[in-house]
């Protein structure tokens, strides 16, 4: 293997996470909820899977209790917003405090033990072709289904009825239920799907890509994933190839730690100007200002904020 | 299918929409609701389809009792509603906002099958929606066209329109009322809530009026449209404008400029006239007033010498006194310290006696410290009175006792006859068109987004007025 | 006022008990967990110094978050403007101005200034370019912490070596110390009751405060009283970033005496949790930080005499909030405070 293929394998493999949790956060946003408690729900679901690998012996048995663990935190805070009528932003955001701690305190007992980690599926033959071999048919479950993820979730969102319809709870809750979608049955299955895809993600993170549990052991990642959905324009497809840019600035990061220490602790940070930069972009587009963009560029850089994003809904009655 | 409303109530807050509305609607019949603003007419048809729940009262459909505040059981019964600003979602394209919720489309969506029954649609009443096109570029004619062919094509069986025709061309009109009518044919129900009485004589079988939020009756068609005119409109108030009369003398000029809404370019009347603009919901005469607020480019007040009046010497009063007029969690104090003291340090003594002697003045039932949501509507429209400032010399008016009992409203026009200096312009709407013949002095008549007629009260006969706002 | 106590004690008193749950689910000893809590922030005069520095740092925060929520709006940009009032300090500790004996009030201004630069950059996202403002607020804090690493690193790091360790130590004359030889941090006290005093006197004795918070409640009324809602939204952001900025320049001149890449050390996002419970109460922000400084410094003994991990104080926080949060909008207090008086009256 030559070193480009080698660092095209990397990347994709590195990325998972995030391709799980960006797409999780995507459908959840999609469908009117922010869940804002990403940081916090990666860093537990990433110490849930490694310690339940641990204790059971089974990857998979790790895997779905993270799974569980991030659709639980899914259904709470959309179970604040509707009972309660708590903002969205600011349940989400005591749960990344709450959750970020609480993986430190509950992680203490498993910092540096070497974990267990997922084998690779080899098949035989089409393993052998360049970057696609290895990428397809020699590589773990989850870093696989990440990528079969991606074009699966944009067709689910954007070629089925039901992505119509929950993508329509999310432009405009009231128009859904006028056609009788039941903007709560929808906004509490999606989000907690959502969830388990974030779930997932955390467990990716410490079974795959950074092996075993540390402090902080998914630093940053949840607020990356944020600025990524958003840099995406709520589009899984284009969200990902925001995820592989970043791996690409991760990689290279790490090559030039050698060089310079700083660089490396500055290009993590770059996904957060695209996103305002991505942010302003889709607002003037909806203005007269954007216009002048041709318009095959205007479809690829904007996107559409789900109108009822992050706003709590209440039946008039 | 025939449907029973059986004693349906509703109230918000301190406000009744509906008080114990029975009636019946035949089967395979188009049936008009009509009633002017405030009547409860969107409220009667929300809870016909599962928008919203009463408080007391039951509907069934044919022998069945229909589980009410439920949009799934309303669609489930094939009741589809086409509202005058459709409910659909501004970022899809045509074809996704056809599919979201359409129970009839397959799990995998197949796009070319959809084209074609928009299209097919489409071309049976010659209108023209490319599919592909997003929502919001559309106008608003083509969305509810649109979604008719959404609610048509879903089976709908009992079609509400919800003052749909604004948006559609006479000819297109024309083609609607056809396929309308031929629906009925088949025994579909149509209900038509409406303030176009040419419409409804049209088209409809029946009509039920709705006043104050109760029943006023339910007429065979056709009928004398003058009846229904009269019926329609509801009872007088009892102050009159008589102050105008008293003086009369050495009048200055004010111009008002129209242009964009007739085709007379201006309008030029004595200062203190008191003008009424008279139109039914959505003719656009709140719009009217509010330009002289919103727009000041193209919607002008001069004064001799061409003096435009400055924006501070405007002041508009909005007739959703919460949601756009008073900050529902502050308090009158608050709001008197606002409009009184807008520089520097509050003196909240001074302003707490200020907030005391207009309390006092305008009779409001509250004390300083009482937070605007808390006020019944028409002490908010008192407050909102208090909070007028007496530099002020052109007053705007938005549906100044909408929603007001006869006593509140009757206040209202006194203590503005009252306060007015004489030298200020008055503009204010009403959908009432005794309150535009009690306090007006000069009409101008809105139908369509347009001035069809307008004239000093003497030259405006009432029947002609009731005419013009109805379009006929 | 006496009924308002009584029922925010009676939330107070609720939220501690689930905070006691959870304690209890963690398999940890609650009440030795406050009693260390106290002792560790206010067993010595040298542990309350300790604990008001910090207090005044979160209180300041917390402020600086009350002015925007006025208007409405989140100021989650509240720790990049506090790196920035930080990078300010630094700025000046740099120059020949640092020393001189004045020097900590040109630092505290230069702070002020830096912070309401980049609170005004959230206001002009929002009201400009109509950025939500947590998403922008998110942004401009990575970026300044991308930008602090930069500098501590790059055109301000220490002789000879780049670490992320931080920069030179400040000149003392530009430290700002405690009050004779010990660290009883009067001076960061007293700008934070300047600070105070000011916030209430505009929030609630000038017309300019009023109208921040009327254009907070209803943006078309306020359109109708003639105030320029956008105007008045920049308004709170340069204020909230000033505010944020000074207490960032007194985390760098009075506690690191450096810059360091995490110099706002969370204490922004604490901020965040305090203002969620205070909403627009000026005096309910001192009380939270006071409270949350204690936990936060007595935190450090449950670390030496518990061996609890330092993660507690802020699940002991995060809980309390949310528990708060839930009980204020499910309205248990009122209910519960009228269950009592409602007794009362039965038994006289």
């Amino acid at each position: 293997m030559d070193s480009l293929e080698l660092t095209v394998i990397t990347i994709v493999a590195m990325s998972a996470p995030l391709i799980f949790a960006v797409i999780g956060e995507t459908i959840t946003e999609r469908v009117g909820v922010v869940n804002l408690s990403m940081e916090g729900t990666l860093l537990i679901t990433a110490l849930t899977g490694f310690a339940i690998t641990i204790w059971t012996d089974s990857l998979y048995l790790g895997i779905l209790s993270s799974a569980l663990i991030g659709g639980f935190i899914a259904f709470i805070i959309v179970w604040i917003n509707f009972r309660f009528y708590i903002n969205q932003i600011a349940v989400g955001f005591i749960f990344t405090i709450f959750l970020w701690k609480l993986s430190s305190y509950l992680g203490g007992d498993f910092v540096r033990i070497p974990g267990p980690y997922l084998n690779k599926i080899t098949i035989p033959i089409l393993s052998e072709i360049p970057f696609l071999g290895p990428i397809f048919f020699d590589n773990n479950i989850l870093v696989l289904s990440s990528i079969i993820l991606i074009p699966l979730s944009w067709f689910f969102l954007f070629r089925t009825n039901l992505g119509v319809n929950l993508r329509a709870v999310g432009e405009n809750p009231i128009a859904a239920d006028a056609r009788g979608l039941s903007v709560m049955k929808y906004r509490f299955i999606y989000s907690v799907i959502g969830g388990i895809l974030i779930g997932i993600g955390g467990a990716t993170f410490s079974l795959e890509v950074k092996y075993g549990w540390s402090e902080g052991h998914t630093l940053n990642y949840g607020w990356i994933a944020l600025a990524i959905v958003i840099f995406g324009g709520w589009n899984p497809v284009r969200a990902s190839v925001g995820v592989y840019g970043f791996g690409i600035l991760q990689v290279l990061s790490l090559k030039l730690q050698s060089v310079t220490i700083g660089l490396s602790q500055i290009l993590p940070l770059i996904p957060f100007p695209l996103m305002i930069l991505t942010l302003v972009l889709i607002q003037s587009a909806n203005k007269n200002e954007g216009r002048w963009f041709p318009k095959p560029i205007r479809l690829l850089i904007f996107g559409n904020q789900p109108q009822s994003l992050g706003i709590t809904y209440k039946k008039d009655s | 299918m025939k449907i029973e409303f059986k004693n349906i109530s509703k109230s918000f807050g301190e406000t009744i929409a509906n008080s114990e509305i029975s009636f019946s609607i035949d089967g395979g019949s188009i049936h008009a609701i009509i009633g002017e603003n405030g009547a409860g007419k969107s409220t009667l048809i929300k809870i016909l389809s599962g928008q919203i729940l009463p408080d007391d009262g039951s509907i069934k459909l044919g022998n069945k009792k229909m589980l009410l505040g439920s949009t799934i059981e309303a669609t489930n019964k094939g009741i589809g509603i086409l509202g005058q600003d459709p409910l659909d979602f501004s970022n899809f394209t045509v074809l996704e906002s056809f599919l979201a919720g359409n129970k009839k489309s397959s799990k995998i969506i197949s796009k070319s099958k959809f084209e074609e029954i928009i299209s097919t649609f489409s071309k049976k009443f010659d209108w023209e929606i490319n599919v592909n096109s997003l929502i919001k570029d559309l106008s608003v004619g083509q969305r509810q066209q649109l979604e008719l062919i959404r609610l048509l094509y879903l089976g709908a069986k009992i079609i509400i329109l919800d003052e749909p025709t604004s948006g559609f061309s006479l000819d297109q009109k024309k083609k609607v009322f056809e396929n309308l009518r031929d629906l009925s044919s088949k025994g579909y129900t149509v209900i038509l809530v409406s303030h176009k009485i040419e419409e409804i004589l049209e088209i409809c079988n029946k009509v039920t009026i709705l006043q104050k939020g109760k029943l006023l009756e339910t007429l065979d068609l056709p009928i004398n449209p003058k009846i229904l005119i009269d019926k329609m409109f509801g009872p007088s108030s009892n102050v009159k404008n008589d102050y105008k009369k008293i003086e009369k003398k050495s009048k200055k000029n004010i111009t008002i400029k129209i242009d964009k809404y007739s085709d007379i370019e201006k309008i030029t009347l004595n200062e203190g006239t008191i003008i009424g603009v008279s139109g039914l919901q959505g003719s656009g005469s709140d719009k009217f007033v509010q330009s002289f607020y919103d727009d000041l480019s193209s919607s002008k007040v001069y004064y001799e010498n061409e003096v435009q009046i400055p924006f501070s010497e405007i002041n508009y009063v909005a007739s959703d006194r919460l949601e756009k007029g008073l900050f529902p969690d502050m308090t009158i104090m608050e709001h008197i310290a606002l409009a009184y003291n807008s520089k520097g340090l509050i003196n909240w003594s001074n302003i707490l006696e200020l907030t005391k002697s207009l309390i006092n003045t305008y009779g409001i039932v509250g004390t300083p410290q009482t937070q605007a949501k808390n006020l019944s509507g028409g002490n908010q429209q008192r407050l909102m009175l208090a909070l007028i400032k007496e530099n002020i010399r052109l007053l705007l008016l938005e549906q100044p006792t909408r929603g007001l009992d006869i006593s509140s409203a009757i206040f209202v026009w006194e203590s503005l006859l009252k306060t007015k200096s004489k030298k200020n312009l008055v503009i204010f709407s009403s959908v009432d068109l005794y309150e535009i013949y009690d306090y007006s002095d000069f009409i101008i008549c809105f139908y369509d987004n347009k001035i069809v007629a307008s004239g000093h009260k003497n030259e405006m006969a009432r029947a002609k007025v009731m005419e013009k706002i109805s379009g006929k | 006022m006496y009924k308002i106590i009584l029922q925010n004690s009676i939330a107070t008193f609720l939220s501690v008990i689930s905070v006691t749950i959870v304690l209890l689910i963690l398999q940890v000893m609650p009440f030795e967990i406050y009693g260390n809590l106290f002792d560790g922030s206010f067993g010595s005069l040298d542990k309350i110094s300790r604990t008001l520095l910090i207090a005044t740092i979160m209180a300041l925060a917390g402020f600086a978050l009350v002015v925007t929520f006025s208007t409405g709006l989140w100021n989650i940009g509240i720790e990049g403007q506090m790196l920035f009032g930080a990078i300010g300090a630094t700025f000046i500790a740099r120059t020949f101005l640092a020393e001189y004996f004045f020097a900590p009030i040109i630092i505290i201004i230069f702070g002020t200034l830096f912070g309401s630069f980049l609170g005004l950059l959230s206001a002009i996202l929002k009201t400009r370019f109509n950025v939500h403002e947590i998403f922008g607020g998110l942004g401009i804090n990575f970026v300044a912490s991308g930008l602090i690493v930069y500098l501590v690193i790059g055109p301000w790091k220490r002789e000879g070596i780049a670490s992320t360790g931080g920069t030179d130590l400040f000149p003392k004359s530009s430290w700002i110390n405690g009050i004779g030889d010990s660290n009883f941090p009067i001076y960061p006290i007293i700008i934070a009751i300047i600070v105070f005093i000011t916030l209430f006197i505009l929030l609630s004795r000038t017309s300019l405060g009023l109208k921040l918070i009327a254009t907070g409640t209803n943006k078309d009324a306020a359109d109708k009283f003639k105030i320029d809602s956008v105007k008045h939204i920049l308004y709170a952001f340069i204020i909230a970033g000033a505010i944020g900025g000074i207490a960032g320049a007194i985390q760098a001149a009075s506690i690191h005496h450096k810059l360091v890449p995490n110099i706002a050390g969370g204490y922004g996002f604490l901020g965040i949790l305090i203002a969620l419970i205070a909403g627009r109460n000026l005096f309910t922000v001192v009380v939270i930080s006071i409270i949350f400084a204690s936990i936060m410094v007595g935190g450090v003994q449950l670390q030496l005499r518990l061996g609890l991990d330092s993660s507690f104080p802020y699940i002991i926080e995060s809980v309390f909030v949310m528990s708060w949060l839930i009980i204020k909008a499910s309205k248990i207090d009122s209910k519960l405070l009228m269950l009592l008086v409602n007794k009362e009256t039965d038994f006289g």
